[in-house]
């Protein structure tokens, strides 16, 4: 009982168009795993990709995310995702400010969901979540003539004593500024990101991802799945195409082999 | 199914407020407390570190006392989250101990009477260790291990506070 092997031309169609579909993943497959192999060799666990579209791949925030406000005359507070940093240095997990009460000995950075005291070189004093103060969510901050500060909030508007400990309700008027942004020089903006980022990732993860299409999460696994399966077909077909033309019968007129 | 696996796995892993801070601190004295403030001092930064294994983030620490009664509330992290809570302590023996705020996705048994009633009454060696051993929740041991040290750190910081 023989095989019926569908027609040369069609498994040479197959095999050319799957071949073409397929080569950019392949050619990645092949490079990355030919560099994975030497991993030794080529150090690529000591080169550190600090690239921000590489870092947003594995939910680093970048450059782009950072807000930062003068603090302490000279110095900056820093926020990014959810981080807040006293110039590089890592204070507490914190929305954005909306306000910074700058005083002695206590400074007070006021954002929706806690207040954080400061001393004057910038440590962290205390942190105090909403559900230990007198409201559940701050909106803004104002003052009252430039001096005393007023927490505009969902329970009202309160005015702190000097130590921060106990607040009053406050029902006269006041203004609200909004805090202005600064703008960081290169050299602060990659103090915070290392601080941030922990110095990156290797280049061996990124191309450890890469080779499995996880850099591209479930798309890219997805594709180099496909790949895979490709690359069987293309045995597949590639055999069956040979066998497809030693089967073929000789031409009777055919010249003998020499 | 798997919806409802999912959502069942889900309902533990938002922030679970069992009782308002500020309520955890009106339901634990029969009087207005005052609102105090402890400084940690070099030596108290020492043996909070001790009780803790690492060091505590911040340089003072809110509590509320009235006569020889105080409350604190304090986090812990169990596994990823803070797990905020509630201590009463008088005399150097605990009164009361309670979870206020929950965000692990697993654990949240130690909220439950059974666990929480084996503190009261707790007081420290001289080693800053639990005079009682505290049992266990099977599948909560983060949780039990950092309410645990949490216990330590209010009945340290009580007695440094009435010293």
């Amino acid at each position: 009982m023989s095989v019926q092997l569908p027609r040369k031309r069609t498994i040479l169609a197959w095999h050319r168009w799957l071949g073409i579909a397929s080569a950019l993943f392949l050619l990645s497959l092949s490079f990355t795993g030919l560099a994975l192999n030497h991993t030794e060799l080529l150090r690529l666990d000591q080169v550190i990709i600090r690239s921000s579209s590489i870092l947003e791949r594995y939910g680093m925030a970048g450059g782009s995310d950072i807000s930062a406000y003068r603090i302490h005359t000279s110095e900056a507070l820093v926020h990014l995702d959810g981080q807040l940093f006293y110039n590089k240095t890592p204070l507490a997990t914190a929305s954005k400010p909306l306000g910074i009460i700058e005083g002695d000995p206590i400074s007070v950075v006021a954002t929706s969901d806690a207040l954080l005291y400061l001393a004057g070189n910038g440590e962290l004093i205390e942190s105090v979540p909403n559900s230990q103060l007198p409201y559940h969510t701050l909106t803004a901050v104002g003052h009252i003539n430039n001096t005393t500060p007023v927490l505009v909030t969902d329970a009202g508007a309160f005015t702190p004593d000097a130590d921060w400990l106990a607040f009053e309700t406050y029902q006269a008027s006041y203004t609200v500024a909004a805090l202005p942004l600064i703008k960081l020089d290169d050299a602060a903006t990659e103090a915070v990101l290392e601080a941030f980022q922990g110095g990156g990732v290797s280049l061996y993860r990124v191309l450890l991802d890469l080779h499995s299409g996880r850099l591209f999460g479930w798309g890219g696994r997805t594709a180099m799945d496909l790949s895979a399966v490709a690359i069987i077909i293309l045995i597949t077909s590639g055999i069956g195409g040979w066998l497809r033309k030693s089967r073929r019968p000789k031409a009777p007129n055919s010249p003998p082999a020499r | 199914m798997c919806v409802w696996i999912l959502q069942g796995t889900c309902t533990h892993a938002k922030e679970d407020v069992y009782l308002e801070p500020s309520v955890f601190i009106t339901q634990s004295f029969e009087n207005e407390p005052e609102q105090k403030v402890l400084w940690l001092t070099k030596d108290l930064k020492a043996s909070t570190k001790e009780i803790l294994g690492h060091p505590y983030k911040g340089m003072r620490i809110r509590y509320w006392q009235h006569g020889e009664r105080t409350a604190w509330i304090l986090e812990e992290i169990g596994k990823v989250k803070p797990i905020t809570t509630g201590f009463v302590i008088e005399d150097e023996s605990m009164l009361q101990m309670q979870v206020l705020i929950y965000r692990e996705s697993h654990g949240w048994e130690v909220r439950y009477p059974f666990f929480t009633d084996q503190f009261k009454g707790l007081q420290l060696n001289e080693q800053k260790r639990l005079k009682q051993k505290v049992d266990g929740i099977s599948g909560a041991t983060l949780s039990v291990n950092a309410l645990t040290r949490l216990s330590r750190l209010a009945l340290h910081l009580h007695q440094e506070a009435t010293r």
